[in-house]
């Protein structure tokens, strides 16, 4: 078995109200940031798991993920792994 | 008709919720720690209470979901049995898909704590025979995540199939709907029931309109008339 770090991020999906990311859009073009043209407000998670290997750690990744840590409804997210000791 | 009301680590409208239907004396009460397997006594009516339950921690409801005592109230839903979610309640059954759709954070971004104006959209399921249907009728709210989220085609499909049972209002004119969601709400959805008729959410709190001499006044009783009624509580009084 080995340690792997992965590392979710977790958004609204498209066409799903995001208040806070509209929030906070709205405030950064009030401060003069012109160039933004759109914010999201999601979430960001880091799980320390024991796999056997990379597929074993991603297929891992996603079963928690689907289960829990998003609500497929509203939600989407994408992860990335890394061995770790 | 037995109750059981389930007790999460963070409800705070259990109690509430115990209070009113002793008030209107419709059965036994149990409250059921979330961590126990079963109920104590196989219950007519399961009651998932307000509150912040696990501090709403991840999504609020989310992790109340995955309770071991969640696997009765399933499957007492599956057989038919009857189950009502208020507010935090209500979140915990979207989460766990018992009820389809999921509540958003409020579009004003604010805790609304405030009385609200509802109209009865049918009054031909065990949770609201005893409201003329159509009434105007006054539970009040207290939540930060109330907006309720359905993809426009399911939610075409459950109006269609009139599963809204209670919607946001305006006292005066009786008009209902978005214009007059405090949180934003789709369609100014304040409850909904599932297919079966068997399982009701709403965000507003019957329980905190039940109790005479309270400033919320005392519409909310006319919910757990409903389910006395159901019952045949009070038959031969």
């Amino acid at each position: 078995m080995k340690m792997y770090r992965a590392d979710v991020t977790i958004l609204p999906k498209d066409g799903v109200l995001d208040i806070q990311g509209k929030a906070v859009e709205k405030t950064l073009s009030s401060q003069g940031y012109d160039a933004v043209k759109e914010a999201r407000v999601g979430k960001f998670i880091r799980l320390a798991l024991e796999a056997e290997d990379n597929s074993d750690a991603g297929a891992k990744v996603r079963a928690m993920t689907e289960d829990l840590l998003v609500n497929d409804l509203v939600e989407s997210y994408t992860f990335t792994l890394e061995t770790c000791q | 008709m037995r109750s059981a009301i389930v007790v999460f680590p963070g409800s705070n409208c259990d109690r509430d919720v115990e209070k009113a239907l002793l008030y209107m004396e419709t059965g036994p009460v149990d409250m059921v720690w979330h961590d126990e397997l079963d109920f104590p006594e196989k219950p007519d009516l399961v009651i998932l209470p307000g509150g912040f339950s696990y501090g709403d921690y991840l999504r609020s409801g989310a992790l109340a979901a995955k309770s071991r005592i969640m696997g009765v109230v399933r499957s007492h839903a599956d057989s038919g049995g009857l189950v009502l979610g208020i507010c935090n309640g209500f979140q915990i059954l979207t989460e766990s898909g018992i009820l389809p759709g999921a509540l958003l954070p409020n579009a004003t971004l604010r805790f609304v704590c405030r009385p609200s104006y509802l109209r009865v959209e049918r009054n031909d399921t065990p949770f609201t025979c005893s409201f003329p249907e159509g009434e105007i009728v006054q539970f009040p709210i207290a939540h930060h995540e109330g907006l309720y989220f359905l993809p426009p085609d399911d939610l075409e499909e459950l109006e269609k199939n009139r599963r809204v049972i209670f919607r946001y209002a305006d006292p005066e004119s009786g008009e209902a709907g978005e214009d007059y969601s405090p949180n934003g709400s789709l369609h100014g959805i304040a409850g909904i029931i599932n297919e079966r008729g068997n399982v009701l959410g709403l965000m507003p709190h019957p329980e905190r309109a039940t109790v005479r001499g309270l400033i919320w006044g005392m519409d909310g009783r006319n919910v757990w008339h409903s389910l006395g009624e159901h019952f045949n509580v009070w038959e031969g009084r």
